[in-house]
């Protein structure tokens, strides 16, 4: 299996009120095309930090990520970010939806970094508003909608780009089990069909059905199974 | 999704924020076209004033040149007749005639019964060296002056001078210490000082009056003169061809010419009024300029104070904008949007707030000025607003305020690390 993420010797410390705080401590791990990955931890561990760090939008102090085989920090910031665009897909705890624009509109977002043509953004995302249950709400601001058709909709937002890396913070963290299982059952359909997921978790359920669990304290990787 | 589409939404559920940026740009181009209206109804005002003083003047200049022509109808005026192959050019250069005529003119002219002209005085007069005393004199041979036959009998205007004496001007008798009674000689005669004239200010001052005959015989000249004064010609003020024509009629070989006239006056009266009028209306369009100045100082003070103190809360507008769409920004660049795409997103949201405030500022100015009370424009609701310069300088100036004012936090936006918002979120 093709290796899509490499993590090598990540280091990142913050200053905090109490002095130097290692968020990531000579971290290394890969994740294969086709793998999903939970990263579990106390509060604070600095789980996070990795998934920003992994995509690119946190620089280290030292130790390289690759996605994809491309070093994403030795690129510069708006090669990055059209690299981000082409191969990474970012999915937050508080879904983080543009408020002033519709559901359709808030999945093409997706795209401004692409500068695609329209017409495919627009093809991808009436099958991802399809695929999501989201037909009917797709003229809906997010203030209309439930939070389960939120997170949806950023997963949508998330996948319009066909990423190989999909990125999720404590993506079911605001959810019902309901929509926490659908969130879920998307995250391994996009594992199963190639793709590399890298997901942050407190939630212990899903560690039993993904491939790979990392389990980080106080910045270090202490376990990976 | 186009990132103008982006901006009119995020404008319109932020229209609050927006309204408030779109007011001060308003009133920034609402203070900028006002300033350049009351300017331009300045000159407007200006060009009408002057061209009303002017066409006062010239009706005022009309109804005094009638005025003088009614007053003067019935004044005389003086003329001065010479030989005719005198050369006028030497007559002023020198201020004698160097060509004389037959003393048998003035004779002539005086019973020829015009009507025209009321004294005649003949007389022969040379510019010379007074040797006795080394002095240059104007010698005046004068005969006083001659009756015309018919005439009304007037009070003679000059005596003659009797012969054996002589009349000293006021320079000559001061510097040689003359005194009525004295002896003096002159060209080797003897002529005792009979008269003795004030100062005059004139070539009189210089001048010895003797009679005539005994000028010709000084001179060479018998029964020659040089000039005959016709003083106080009866006739409309713009008749000197008609005097002229009469003399010439009379005396053939003579040329006339006006001399020290009230006609002359009276044109150099309408030259005063008329210098006066160009006075009075150059000291109108000074005082407008100074006007003008001061209103342009206020202005270049105002304006770009208004468009500071505007720029200066649009620009805290712009960073209240930014704060509040932090997690927004941090979002499009986690999707992979690049710094000049969120630039462009901040900025394109200013231009418009320029161009709406460009065009609010101008509609209020310009659309409902018919609606307004005329007595609150003063005037400007006639000046043209609507001209190309007015209309580049706010709809380019006004969006490039807004979009100067917005630079920073827009840089700031660009610039802040998208972690820090979405590991907070």
């Amino acid at each position: 299996m093709k290796t899509i993420v490499r993590v090598e010797k990540l280091a990142k410390a913050f200053r905090g009120p109490t002095g130097k705080v290692n968020a990531l401590d000579d971290i290394s791990f890969t994740v294969d095309a086709g793998q999903l990955t939970v990263v579990q931890g106390p509060s604070g561990c600095g789980k996070t930090t990795l998934l920003l760090a992994i995509g690119g939008l946190l620089e280290p102090d030292s130790g390289r990520v690759f996605v994809d085989g491309q070093e994403m920090h030795s690129l510069s910031a708006d090669a990055r970010a059209r690299f981000r665009a082409d191969n990474i897909g970012f999915v937050f705890q508080q879904f983080h939806l543009v408020p002033y624009l519709s559901v359709r509109e808030n999945v093409l977002t997706a795209a401004l970094g692409r500068i695609a043509e329209p017409e495919p953004a627009a093809k991808g995302t009436n099958e991802l508003l399809a695929r999501f249950g989201l037909q009917e709400r797709a003229r809906h601001l997010p203030a209309e909608l439930s939070t389960g058709e939120r997170q949806r909709t950023a997963l949508a937002r998330a996948l319009l780009n066909r990423p190989k890396v999909l990125l999720a913070d404590e993506p079911t963290g605001n959810l019902d089990p309901e929509n926490a299982e659908k969130v879920w059952d998307c995250l391994r359909s996009f594992a199963s069909d190639g793709g590399s997921v890298l997901v942050v978790t407190h939630d212990p359920t899903p560690a039993r059905k993904c491939q790979q669990v990392l389990r980080l304290d106080q910045g270090r990787l202490i376990a990976c199974a | 999704m186009r990132l103008l589409r982006l901006v009119l939404f995020e404008i319109w559920y932020r229209r609050g924020n927006f309204s408030l940026g779109v007011a001060s740009a308003t009133i920034a181009v609402a203070f900028l076209l006002g300033e350049l209206a009351i300017l331009r109804e300045h000159d407007a005002r200006t060009i009408r004033i002057i061209a009303a003083k002017e066409a006062d003047t010239r009706a005022r200049m009309a109804t005094l040149e009638d005025d003088y022509r009614k007053i003067t109808k019935e004044l005389g005026f003086n003329v001065l007749i010479l030989p005719r192959d005198q050369n006028l050019n030497e007559l002023f250069a020198e201020d004698f005639a160097s060509h004389t005529m037959p003393e048998e003119y003035v004779d002539r002219l005086a019973n020829s019964r015009l009507v025209t002209i009321q004294h005649l005085l003949p007389s022969l007069q040379q510019k010379l060296k007074w040797t006795e005393v080394e002095r240059a004199i104007i010698l005046d041979g004068v005969r006083g002056e001659v009756p015309i036959v018919n005439a009304d009998s007037k009070r003679p205007l000059l005596e003659p001078v009797p012969e054996g004496t002589m009349v000293v001007g006021w320079e000559l008798h001061r510097s040689l210490k003359l005194k009525v009674g004295d002896v003096v000689k002159l060209l080797g005669r003897e002529f005792k000082v009979g008269k003795l004239h004030p100062e005059r200010g004139t070539k009189d001052d210089i001048t010895v009056w003797i009679s005539l005959k005994e000028a010709q015989l000084l001179l060479g000249e018998p029964g020659r003169i040089n000039g005959i004064l016709a003083l106080e010609c009866v006739c409309a003020a713009d008749s000197l061809p008609k005097v002229r024509t009469e003399i010439g009629a009379v005396l053939p070989d003579t040329q006339v010419i006006e001399f020290q006239s009230q006609t002359l006056a009276r044109a150099e009266a309408r030259q005063r009024a008329a210098t006066e009028a160009r006075v009075a209306i150059s000291r109108e369009t000074e005082n407008r300029a100074k006007l003008r100045q001061a209103q342009e100082d206020f202005a270049s003070l105002a304006v770009p104070l208004a468009s500071l103190v505007s720029a200066a809360w649009i620009g805290f507008l712009a960073f209240s904008n930014v704060r509040e769409r932090r997690a927004e920004v941090a979002l499009f660049r986690a999707l992979g949007v690049r710094s000049w795409q969120i630039i462009t997103i901040f900025l394109g949201r200013a231009v418009v707030m320029g161009l709406a405030g460009a065009g609010l500022g101008f509609g209020i100015f310009w659309l409902p000025s018919g609606a307004w009370p005329a007595a609150a424009l003063h005037g400007i609701r006639d000046v043209r607003l609507l001209d190309p310069r007015s209309l580049l300088l706010v709809f380019i100036g006004t969006p490039a305020l807004t979009v100067l004012a917005s630079w920073l936090p827009t840089w700031f936006a660009a610039q802040r690390s998208p972690a820090e918002v979405l590991s907070q979120a």
